[in-house]
């Protein structure tokens, strides 16, 4: 397929993730921040305000969804990803399924109506619109070249995502609501509860770091972006064993990890940079950028 | 009603008090017609959560009121340690009555008035629990009198309801009315389930790294069948139904795909006759035949203990002070509600003479069901009641009418009313320490002037406000991650990286040119 068509399409799997991420970290956030709003919330809105690299001083909780909600033009914000995912879309609309195209616009809609008066309400509605976007995708795009760049991009995302919400340490912050917040952000807590392990810090690290149950610890999401970066390679017959040198690393890593927690924090804060690597691996290799033209004499 | 005059916990003479002035300012910013939408966005949130009890066979959203009731720090650690002191005591009188028996010899409590109890269960007789505790959970309901007392009007020991509207309720105020937290710092109520599953844990008759916990439910046309499966999915346990499990040699055992699987701990939320058909109603479909001898065997943890409504009975609750004073040597934190003992002549006589004043329940009775409200009954009604009462006084208590305090409350019209409210705090026994979560459910009689705040009489609930101390306040959490010391604002952040820009401004100006001059040129 065209590069371009497939930098789109990766580009779209990893700003749809973000978008749906971060509107799932924000409603637990604002939760836990909203009933804070003495004791915590001004350094706790500057953490995560932190840890999520965006710029400004949230004092409250509202200011942190606002600064978090972002602008059409900042892809680091919500709102940037949700712009540039339907911006990528409109691009290869012709490759994609009609209805996934009238879903995401569905999703640009809900940004009109959103209001940070009331932001869980809001945020909840992009949320379902963009499961809506991902059923869709799910089961009608074809198996192609685009639909693999897609998930390769959404894998790659889900990755960053953790390692950032890791890094972000909730329960050194609230240690009574922490690790069910970290958990609850990715979607993960019914999951952990269920594998009979006690609501502890590290116990909830580890899990949303190598569990094999939950489909977006890093272990799983690497485990993914391996499979579908090799199912590009056999459609391409190009090689991709030096792209996935940083990703293989990371699995074996996990693979192999005992209870050692400073191994794991490393592996947290590796995790972010092996994404970025591979990323630019992927770009250099497929998407095959056209350098500025320069006139010489 | 109108010979005295309840106290509000939000207004003295139209003015709010202290504690709630900046909520009382958000309010009162919002608009009759405001607060209708945003009941209807809190009813459709509800109703996609399937946040429902039962009522008569109907699903429907427990109505969850946006104005939150708020409790200071001082008169939490008050209502926190007179709970404390209530449990304890009565986990002694439970152990007594089912041990011992000893307070019968020391004539605290007639002992007629234990045995004629239809929850007093001679087959609990000799039951010791593992780790010593009957009452895992409780809810004792408070209420706010005339002068502002705070008093027990009765506990709750058996298996008390409602403590998953306390967590949904926090959830959906802050989706609904986020501008209503502001400059409250609340204390979370999160962490219900897994103290909860950690009491429960420590209930299991033998130490096992990952006792087996389940929830055992009547059935989804149970009124709370919602909170049974919350609870069970928020503490990660299975939920079954009686015909789930089975007992044989004296040990229960669920059915599952993989075959048999032994239970440690069973958190029933059935009644205690529909428990086991051997012991008790032998037609019961709900129970586990064999269960009680399973206890009595130390196989399995029945959590909230078999017999204790011998310790909630309305009839043993004028006794209650004198039981602490009586196990802690300790006056009573929290006092009662002044009742009368009908069994006493003196009593039964003096309120058959003022039925007309006083609020007569009948003993057995739960979910305001059977009261008789004197002032409001008509002489009809009351002779009825005054016959009934004397041919078995036993089964009747009579309190003076508490006017129970107010709490201002969004009606159905969108203005703010004043709506009569009590207090159900929930309490979670460990064997080590009685933990009581730091909110709990009011509930609020939506209809105006009724003092009945039962669910089951169209009562609805506000979420309740515990303010939290202050920043050094210690945190119950010991553990913190491996690396704490370091503190994550300084750790270097890789912003989010971004793709090329679909299309550079220039690249789409240009095309827009193009696209002008083909179409000049095809004109």
């Amino acid at each position: 397929m065209l590069s371009r068509l497939a930098e789109s399409s990766f580009w779209l799997g990893r700003y749809l993730e973000r978008a749906e991420g971060m509107s799932r970290l924000l409603i637990e956030f604002h939760q836990l921040l909203i009933q804070d709003n003495r004791t915590h919330v001004k350094r706790g809105s500057a953490l995560i305000s932190h840890g999520l690299g965006l710029e400004g001083e949230p004092k409250t909780a509202r200011e942190l969804v606002g600064l978090a909600y972002g602008e059409p033009l900042n892809p680091g914000t919500l709102l940037g990803s949700i712009h540039s995912a339907r911006s990528n879309a409109r691009l290869i609309r012709d490759i994609l399924p009609s209805d996934f195209y009238q879903a995401m616009n569905h999703v640009s809609a809900a940004t009109d109506e959103f209001s940070l008066a009331a932001p869980g309400r809001s945020l909840r509605v992009i949320l379902d619109r963009l499961a809506v976007v991902n059923g869709i995708f799910e089961w009608l795009a074809p198996e192609d070249e685009s639909a693999h760049f897609l998930t390769l991009g959404r894998s790659l995302e889900r990755m960053d995502l953790m390692s950032r919400l890791l890094s972000l340490k909730l329960e050194n912050e609230w240690r009574d609501q922490g690790p069910a917040t970290t958990l609850r952000s990715v979607g993960a807590l019914n999951t952990y509860l269920r594998e009979r392990v006690p609501l502890t810090s590290n116990g909830v690290r580890k899990f949303l770091v190598e569990s094999d149950t939950f489909p977006r610890s890093i272990a799983e999401c690497a485990k993914r972006a391996d499979i579908e970066l090799r199912e590009v390679a056999t459609m391409t017959q190009l090689r991709v064993d030096d792209i996935l040198r940083p990703i293989g690393m990371l699995e074996s890593q996990i693979k192999y990890l005992n209870n050692d927690s400073e191994e794991l924090e490393r592996i947290i804060s590796e995790t972010t940079s092996a994404v970025a690597q591979t990323t630019d691996g992927i770009g250099l290799r497929f998407f095959r950028p056209v350098g500025s033209i320069v006139w010489s004499n | 009603m109108t010979h005295f005059q309840a106290l509000d916990e939000f207004l003295v003479e139209g003015q709010p008090r202290e504690l709630v002035a900046t909520l009382w300012q958000e309010l009162t910013k919002i608009a009759p017609p405001d607060w209708i939408s945003k009941a209807k966005q809190r009813d459709l949130y509800l109703a996609m959560q399937g946040i429902t009890f039962t009522l008569s066979g109907v699903e429907r959203p427990l109505p969850v009121d946006l104005v939150p009731r708020i409790i200071d720090v001082a008169e939490w650690k008050h209502l926190e340690a007179g709970i404390k002191q209530r449990i304890k005591a009565l986990e002694l009188f439970l152990d007594d009555v089912y041990g011992k028996q000893q307070l019968f010899a020391d004539r605290v409590v007639p002992k007629s008035l234990i045995v004629t109890s239809e929850h007093f269960h001679r087959s609990a007789h000799g039951i010791k629990p593992a780790n010593g505790v009957r009452i895992h959970v409780s809810g004792i309901d408070i209420v706010r009198d005339q002068q502002g007392v705070l008093r027990v009007l009765e506990d709750n020991l058996r298996s008390p309801s409602g403590v998953s509207y306390v967590l949904e309720n926090r959830r959906t105020m802050a989706h609904v009315v986020p501008e209503l937290f502001n400059d409250y710092s609340i204390r979370s109520v999160d962490e219900y389930p897994e103290r909860l599953l950690a009491a429960l844990v420590a209930a299991a008759p033998e130490k096992k790294p990952h006792p087996n916990v389940v929830v055992l439910t009547p059935g989804v046309h149970n009124s709370a069948h919602f909170e049974h499966a919350f609870l069970a999915r928020r503490m990660g346990v299975e939920l079954v139904e009686g015909r789930d499990l089975y007992c044989k040699n004296n040990q229960v055992f669920m059915r599952t795909t993989k075959g048999s699987e032994q239970v440690d701990v069973i958190y029933r939320r059935i009644d205690d006759d529909f428990l086991d058909p051997i012991h008790f109603k032998p037609d019961s479909v709900l129970g586990i035949p064999g269960i009680i001898n399973a206890a009595r065997a130390n196989n399995v943890s029945i959590a909230n203990g078999v017999g204790n409504g011998v310790a909630d009975d309305k009839a043993l609750y004028p006794y209650v002070p004198k039981l602490i004073e009586y196990y802690l040597n300790e006056d009573p934190i929290i006092p009662n509600v002044d009742t009368y003992d009908l069994q006493l002549p003196d009593a039964l006589d003096f309120v058959l003479s003022n039925l007309d004043e006083l609020v007569v329940k009948p003993v057995a009775g739960s979910g305001g069901y059977g009261i008789t409200i004197g002032p409001r009954a008509s002489k009809d009604e009351l002779k009825v009641v005054a016959k009934e009462i004397s041919q078995n006084p036993r089964n009747w208590i009579a309190q003076p009418l508490i006017a129970l305090s107010t709490c201002p409350t969004v009606v159905e019209d969108g203005t703010i009313a004043s709506r009569h409210i009590d207090f159900r705090p929930f309490a979670v026994n460990d064997g080590k320490e009685v933990w009581v979560l730091p909110g709990g459910l009011t509930r609020v009689a939506l209809v105006e002037g009724n003092v009945v705040v039962n669910s089951s009489q169209g009562g609805g609930s506000k979420d309740t406000w515990v303010l939290a101390a202050s920043e050094t306040e210690p945190q119950s959490y010991p553990e913190v991650a491996s690396d704490a010391l370091q503190d994550p604002l300084d750790t270097e952040i890789i912003p989010a990286t971004a793709g090329p820009d679909v299309l550079p401004i220039t690249r789409m100006q240009q095309q827009e040119e193009q696209q002008q001059q083909i179409g000049a040129k095809d004109a």
